[in-house]
């Protein structure tokens, strides 16, 4: 089995607990990403990977535990701050304005750059979608589910994070477009340079993009490493054939979700 | 609808458009004046983490406003400003 080396991290999450009305739903969560470098969170429903990265945006109190970007610690910094400091978080829902055109969207994106600035830095995020050039001046409700979440994406991109927070890109998104949508659009993301966390119900398609993955079950992590290490483990594949279905299945269809 | 970020000393405001005014906002901190801050976006992330729930809850607020939390656009120091008009 190959082992790459993994970057230093960019963002890291030190032992943290965090959940809802005093009540944790993650506890003692480590995990950490560099630059260049997509790491995959999956689990089964309800494991609280969603919580995890509201967590680490800012946006649900952490109790314990601390996070750190770079050298800096950053544990409970309000959103904006983070957004100030780079981190972007693409939400699973309300990720766009439908009533807007995707120019505005894309505008509005780019709350924190000087105001002379954000027309300008439009076409750069477009460059990364493609896709996206010829539908600017389209209302956002017209776009199919895959162009939303490309634009979801190229939203945050409006400031140039260092890290991208990506909660299931892929929800509601047909198995092919998924697969697209991992494969082509948020594998450039770590080509780029960003750091990605993706939380991904699709375990075997992150897998694949992924250089490294954790597996959170019932807001702990299971078990983690890089996917051959993983796909190598009996346990792996017992525990997520205890919680849905096999991972073996064909990549793309029904069965690959776990 | 406008939306924009404005600066009243050290503080960083949000402030929303009226319908049929193109001359003056709704200053939203000042008119939630406290009783809806738990549910009211202050920041231009706030109204995007808050979606179009929170957007029209602005809609409301702005239709709604005492003219006390009404200030003229030519008076601000004004950071970030946003037109939305939608599309086809």
């Amino acid at each position: 089995m190959v082992s790459a080396t993994r970057p230093d991290p960019l963002l890291r999450a030190e032992g943290i607990t965090a959940g809802y009305g005093g009540v944790p739903v993650i506890q003692d969560v480590s995990l950490s990403v560099g630059p260049g470098e997509i790491v995959a969170i999956i689990g089964p429903n309800g494991a609280g990977k969603s919580t995890l990265l509201k967590a680490l945006v800012g946006i649900l109190r952490v109790t314990t535990g601390r996070i750190m970007l770079g050298d800096q610690e950053v544990t409970n910094r309000p959103p904006e701050e983070l957004a100030r400091r780079g981190v972007g978080y693409v939400p699973q829902v309300q990720d766009i304005f439908e009533p807007m055109t995707v120019l505005e969207n894309l505008e509005m994106g780019g709350y924190l750059l000087p105001a002379a600035t954000i027309r300008a830095r439009v076409p750069e995020v477009v460059e990364v979608f493609p896709a996206l050039k010829p539908m600017l001046k389209r209302r956002a409700d017209k776009l199919s589910g895959g162009e939303r979440k490309m634009l979801a994406i190229a939203r945050v991109l409006m400031l140039d994070p260092r890290v991208l927070i990506l909660d299931e890109p892929t929800a509601n998104l047909a198995p092919q477009l998924a697969d697209k949508l991992l494969r082509e659009q948020v594998n450039g993301l770590g080509a780029l340079g960003k750091a990605v966390l993706l939380v991904e119900q699709r375990a075997r398609a992150a897998l694949e993009i992924a250089a490294y993955t954790s597996v959170l079950v019932s807001g702990a992590i299971r078990m983690e490493g890089q996917p051959g290490e993983l796909l190598d483990r009996q346990d792996f594949e017992e525990l997520f054939l205890g919680a849905a279905t096999s991972l073996s299945s064909t990549s793309g269809s029904e069965a690959n979700k776990v | 609808m406008k939306l924009l970020m404005f600066r009243d000393g050290e503080a960083a405001r949000l402030g929303v458009g009226r319908d049929g005014a193109t001359d003056e906002i709704v200053d939203v901190g000042a008119a939630a004046n406290g009783s809806d801050s738990d549910v009211l976006p202050t920041t231009i992330l706030g109204v995007i983490d808050a979606g179009e729930k929170g957007l029209d809850r602005l809609r409301v607020l702005a239709s709604s406003a005492p003219a006390s939390a009404v200030r003229k656009l030519a008076d601000l120091n004004i950071e970030v400003e946003f037109q939305f008009v939608g599309g086809d």
